[in-house]
């Protein structure tokens, strides 16, 4: 690990450290003992010692949460890397996501076959509706901040519409798309709702990380992050490598919603994604922007929101205190400078004998 | 003896890994100009920030007039009267003048929360007129030449009654009409009693200017002298521990074929109708003075601005490069003048920043080849003694000399024949500045061809077989090495027929 790597993933176990603390003061404030408060919630997200039924119904339950954001996470994280906020990784997802029910519906292809194309349509639909950012900041110098997250509002009407109207189902109610043929459905595990979503987003990670650490493109895109008038002046084509990184980023954002269509829900519903390209943009700031920090931070995500269940059920705390948590962990990463201690300590050394004159 | 101005005593600084500063003492008097020199790396910053409690010293103390005085931030250093100005300044661009001059202490007007902005610039032009400066403390700091910002700086610090100025680097992008005002001003700063610290590479300067020089090396302190009963040749001696005979060492060429050859080449508003030739093994001067448009030339053939008009021919061909890329596909390298923001990514390290902008060669399928690129990296560090505990070094903490031959590394493993230096040895210590100007030798020897733009006559003279100069976009006029001379120079720079 470098240097800065070790201090950046020093500062945010710190940060989460912290906020785990200011989070267990939150149940006194309702009258509940903390200890069972967090007791109940981290019992709900990794399961009890001893209790092999339990510890897997609660990780089964936070992996099928972690899919979707860490594919959004890294979705986010790359373009970051890039230097770029996808903060619209929500709007690509529901394309992504209304892409592959569409095809997994309407096409008639062999199992393997069409598991593919549904999902590489829903890559696809996100790269492109990824495209049109990209092209605003290369040519128009539009920050991609205020496009994306606009287009995130064209996207959830769009979607909305086309699933209520064009490409509703007739024989269901509410805005939904046909339900997916049997051959373009993810495989799940017996017994439980997990589904291959759970190979594929590791695997993305470990795509990325490969990407960013060994090839070209991935170290062209870092350079461009860090300074883009540089990597210009060393006859780096700066928009051309922007409009790769934003449209990667939104095939991987399309991906996690193929991946929640086709392992989970079985058709698209107007309204099925909770946040989890928002959520993406939290879990790829806790995960420091790497991928392997992604991954570690999407489980803890996911776990959280998993075990506010149960810390509901058994101690009786409202589940809407994990929102309040996981608030308090991003406030608590965003903080840049905790007060040093030994430079505290420092100060009271050799300087402070030269000090007695004021 | 009079009690002095400043005084700072035994000042010591470690860093982890590093004395920056070993019992350093150092005195200025009122009205004096103090010069402070060293490589790049002696301490002068380190002692400086110490000075303005931008950093906590180890060890030492500072006095001013003879009281103890502690300074734990900017703030407290400028209420004791001591004020730094850098390098890079500290002005807010899109304030006028005067509002910079006054930031953070605006007069107040009778309506409490309000700014009495009469008084403000009343005020801020009482201080230029006392300065001696003519400019209008209501035009916007963004629209002010660097020279005229500097003045902006000094107006700041004397209107807060200063009585320590330190100046780093003054005059590093002055072009010589504007250091003569920057002369008289000082000038007149120690006619009223300030001390003066002044940061420089340049000897000339020295003299002209300092009453005594303090020399660092190694963050040691070598001595103090007055600045009469020294030489130039002493002072060199006492910055690098040895002689430097002749401190530019060009060797003869032998000019090749035309690699270069521009014709009429137009930017409108910039630079119009500007023709010249470059043949291989030859270095050719850009001399004028700052803003005459030579970057803006350099970036042109670069690719980096598009032109209006005219003809780039490589090798005879004719060529329009769009962009930097298509430039260096065509063999050009552009060593630019602001290092820091163009040529190098400071926080990626010493391989990166070498193989940037050639990673084809080092990849196949897109796959970068790490072991190669290591190789590559490795080789550079060695042939052109980049001092550097390695190759995962991040280049920010590289000194000023260390970083120019980086991004030379990184032309000469693109195989580029045709260089533009702009400022090649701008703030580089003198050691590694004779080091640029062998690695520029070794560059023509072998057959490339060097464009080179320099504020600095006798780095301009000394290294160039041809003199080119500017004078507001045109070229003036062109001069043979035996012709050249810093008066005809200045003559052709400044508008002289």
């Amino acid at each position: 690990m470098k240097p800065a790597t070790r201090g950046a993933f020093a500062r945010i176990v710190l940060a989460v450290a912290v906020a785990l603390c200011l989070a267990a003061l939150l149940p006194a404030l309702v009258r509940v003992p903390p200890g069972k408060a967090v007791g109940a919630l981290l019992t709900g997200a990794f399961g009890q010692p001893g209790n092999l039924r339990a510890t897997q119904f609660a990780w089964a339950g936070t992996l099928l949460r972690t899919v979707p954001i860490l594919l959004t996470g890294l979705s986010v994280g790359i373009a970051f890397r890039a230097g770029l906020f996808n903060i619209g990784a929500e709007g690509q997802l529901l394309w992504g996501a209304l892409a592959a029910a569409w095809v997994g519906a309407v096409w008639n292809l062999p199992p393997a076959l069409h598991i593919a194309v549904a999902a590489g349509a829903g890559a696809l639909a996100g790269a492109l509706w990824a495209w049109p950012a990209a092209a605003l900041k290369v040519r128009r110098q539009a920050p991609e901040v205020v496009t994306t997250l606009l287009l995130t509002f064209v996207a959830v009407n769009a979607t909305t519409y086309l699933a209520s109207h064009p490409l509703h189902d007739p024989t269901q109610q509410g805005p939904r798309t046909a339900s997916v043929l049997p051959t373009a459905l993810f495989p799940t595990v017996p017994g439980t709702r997990l589904h291959l979503g759970l190979l594929i987003s590791p695997g993305v990670a470990v795509l990325a990380a490969l990407l960013l650490q060994r090839t070209r493109f991935g170290f062209q895109l870092e350079v461009v992050g860090r300074n883009a008038a540089a990597a210009e002046s060393a006859g780096i084509s700066v928009p051309r490598v922007q409009t790769r990184a934003l449209q990667l980023s939104g095939a991987v954002a399309g991906l996690a919603g193929a991946a929640e269509v086709l392992g989970v829900h079985r058709y698209f519903l107007a309204g099925f994604s909770p946040g989890y390209g928002y959520e993406g943009i939290a879990v790829a700031v806790l995960g420091g922007n790497t991928p392997a920090g992604i991954v570690v931070a999407a489980l803890f995500w996911g776990g959280l929101a998993n075990g506010a269940v149960e810390m509901e059920v058994s101690a009786g705390v409202s589940r809407h205190l994990v929102t309040v948590i996981q608030a308090l962990v991003i406030i608590t990463v965003a903080v840049r400078r905790w007060p040093a201690i030994p430079s505290a300590v420092r100060r009271t050394g050799p300087t402070a004998s030269a000090r007695p004159c004021t | 003896m009079t009690t002095p101005l400043l005084e700072m005593r035994n000042i010591s600084k470690r860093y982890p890994g590093v004395t920056a500063l070993h019992d350093v003492s150092f005195a200025l008097h009122p009205g004096e100009v103090h010069a402070l020199v060293g490589e790049n790396g002696a301490g002068k910053s380190t002692l400086m920030k110490i000075l303005a409690g931008a950093e906590a010293r180890d060890g030492g103390e500072i006095l001013l007039e003879g009281q103890p005085i502690a300074v734990h931030g900017p703030q407290d250093a400028m209420h004791l009267g001591i004020n730094i100005i850098y390098q890079e300044f500290n002005l807010v661009p899109h304030l006028s003048a005067a509002e910079n001059i006054y930031l953070g202490r605006e007069p107040a007007a009778r309506i409490p929360g309000f700014i009495d902005f009469r008084k403000l610039y009343r005020d801020a032009q009482a201080v230029m007129d006392s300065l001696g400066v003519k400019l209008d403390v209501r035009a916007e700091v963004s629209r002010l030449s660097i020279a005229q910002q500097q003045m902006v700086e000094i107006a700041k610090a004397t209107s807060r009654n200063s009585k320590v100025i330190a100046m780093d680097e003054p005059s590093a992008t002055l072009t010589d009409h504007e250091l003569h005002n920057l002369f008289a001003l000082i000038r007149s700063l120690r006619a009223n009693g300030v001390g003066i610290i002044y940061i420089s590479h340049r000897m000339e300067e020295i003299f002209e200017i300092c009453d005594r020089v303090t020399v660092l090396r190694d963050g040691e302190l070598v001595g103090t002298k007055p600045v009469a009963e020294t030489s130039r040749d002493e002072i060199i001696r006492m910055m690098v521990g040895r002689t430097l005979g002749e401190s530019i060492p060009k060797r003869p060429t032998a000019p090749g074929e035309v690699l270069l050859e521009v014709r009429n080449l137009t930017r409108r508003g910039v630079f119009h109708d500007i023709s010249f030739t470059l043949r291989q093994g030859e270095i050719v001067g850009l001399g004028g003075l700052v803003g005459a448009g030579r970057t803006e030339v350099a970036r042109a053939i670069f690719g980096a601005d598009s032109l209006d008009g005219g003809d780039i021919l490589v090798r005879g061909r004719a060529v329009r490069p769009r962009t930097p890329r298509d430039a260096i596909g065509l063999g050009i390298g552009l060593v630019p003048e602001d290092r820091k923001t163009l040529g190098l990514i400071l926080n990626m390290v010493v391989r990166e920043n070498t193989t940037l902008a050639n990673l084809d060669a080092l990849s196949h399928l897109g796959v970068i080849h790490r072991r190669r690129e290591r190789e590559v990296a490795e080789r550079y560090v060695t042939d052109l003694h980049i001092r550097t505990p390695g190759i995962e070094q991040e280049v920010r903490n590289l000194s000023g000399g260390n970083q120019q031959k980086v991004v030379l590394a990184k032309w000469l493993f693109t195989q580029s024949s045709l260089l533009i230096f702009d400022e090649p040895t701008r703030g580089i210590d003198v050691g590694s500045k004779v080091e640029i100007y062998e690695l520029m030798n070794d560059l023509v020897a072998r057959g490339a061809a060097i464009l080179m733009i320099s504020s600095e006559l006798p780095e301009l003279l000394g290294m160039s077989d041809r003199v080119l100069v500017m004078h507001e976009g045109r070229l003036a006029g062109e001069l043979s090495r035996e012709h050249a001379t810093q008066e005809r120079v200045m003559h052709l720079a400044t508008g002289g027929e």
